[in-house]
């Protein structure tokens, strides 16, 4: 009689709160990787279609102004929001052309670098490396690269 | 003692009461908040979608314009510093007068479009901007707006395009 459980109402109560807490909890945790993995969905686009202006860019510099060629006298373009410098470099019988811009579209601002390879025999491989913010230390830095070959 | 153990009962079943209460309201209000974002992130997904058709069209146009040997930015050049509406499944386009009207889905086929179908959510503006001093180079932008769990949200992407060929 006075061995009869007490305090049983109140066990099972902790027991079934923390059960449905623990429920609620993970369904939050579902909730935030859904919105995280749509955000970096969106972020990959921006540096996708920045490595894409770059690709476009390039091209456009070696049909209309054979701008990776040994013999080009150009030393900046005009891609992004500002003048940027191209480095000329030559490693064995590659002759490589870097530059690198900016972009102002979306929130952040985008950082493009290219790099264009021309091999001889003639061939050309232009590399173009998107990021959706320049800031380095961004941990919701992405890269996103395109590489045309002809 | 027999006195202060005879109220026990109540007072347990009070207790037991408010902690089943609060352990139920929490995650409740926790539940319909992760529906939202979820909804939320359904949506962001089809806008950047959307927004990634939008370019490419500007980008079929301006092929289409290389194969035709027409000039780059032939026809497209109207959505010039005004709003368009594109349609990739009929591939026309058109300027809107006043806000652009939303996508529709088409009923054979899901697909997103401006001609038929229900009217979906999601309003697509497509604009061209001309670069200052360089006609071979053109800023495409593409806006996606759509009003998610009632606050409105828009997704923004722009590219440039060169006159390459």
């Amino acid at each position: 009689m006075i061995k009869t459980p007490r305090g049983f109402t109140l066990l099972m109560s902790v027991v079934i709160s923390g059960v449905l807490l623990t429920l609620g909890y993970e369904i939050y945790n579902l909730a935030v990787k859904e919105v995280e993995l749509s955000s970096s969905g969106r972020e990959s686009q921006f540096a996708f279609y920045s490595a894409d202006t770059g690709i476009e860019c390039a091209l456009y510099l070696d049909t209309k102004q054979d701008a990776f060629a040994t013999t080009s006298a150009l030393t900046q373009v005009t891609c992004g929001t500002a003048v940027s410098p191209l480095t000329r470099t030559t490693v064995g019988t590659d002759y490589i052309t870097t530059f690198a811009f900016s972009l102002g579209g979306g929130i952040n601002t985008q950082c493009v670098d290219v790099r264009v390879t021309r091999q001889n025999p003639q061939k050309t491989i232009i590399e173009s490396y998107g990021h959706n913010t320049c800031v380095l230390t961004n941990p919701r830095r992405l890269e996103r690269a395109i590489r045309v070959t002809y | 003692m027999n006195k202060t153990l005879s109220a026990f009962t109540l007072l347990e079943t009070l207790v037991a009461v408010a902690v089943l209460l609060m352990s139920l309201l929490g995650p409740f209000s926790i539940a319909q908040q992760s529906l939202k974002s979820a909804y939320y992130a359904r949506d962001q997904v089809t806008a950047y979608y959307l927004a990634q058709e939008g370019l490419e069209f500007v980008r079929a146009i301006r092929d289409q314009n290389y194969l035709s040997g027409s000039s780059w930015l032939t026809g497209i050049s109207t959505c010039t510093a005004v709003q368009c509406t594109v349609d990739m499944p009929n591939f026309v386009y058109a300027t809107c007068s006043g806000p652009c009207t939303a996508l529709k889905v088409s009923a054979v086929g899901g697909l997103f479009n401006q001609a038929n179908g229900t009217p979906s959510k999601f309003v697509r503006s497509v604009s061209l901007m001309n670069v200052a001093g360089d006609p071979n180079q053109v800023i495409v932008t593409v806006t996606v707006s759509w009003i998610s769990a009632g606050i409105s949200r828009t997704f923004s992407l722009q590219e440039r395009l060169f006159n390459w060929l």
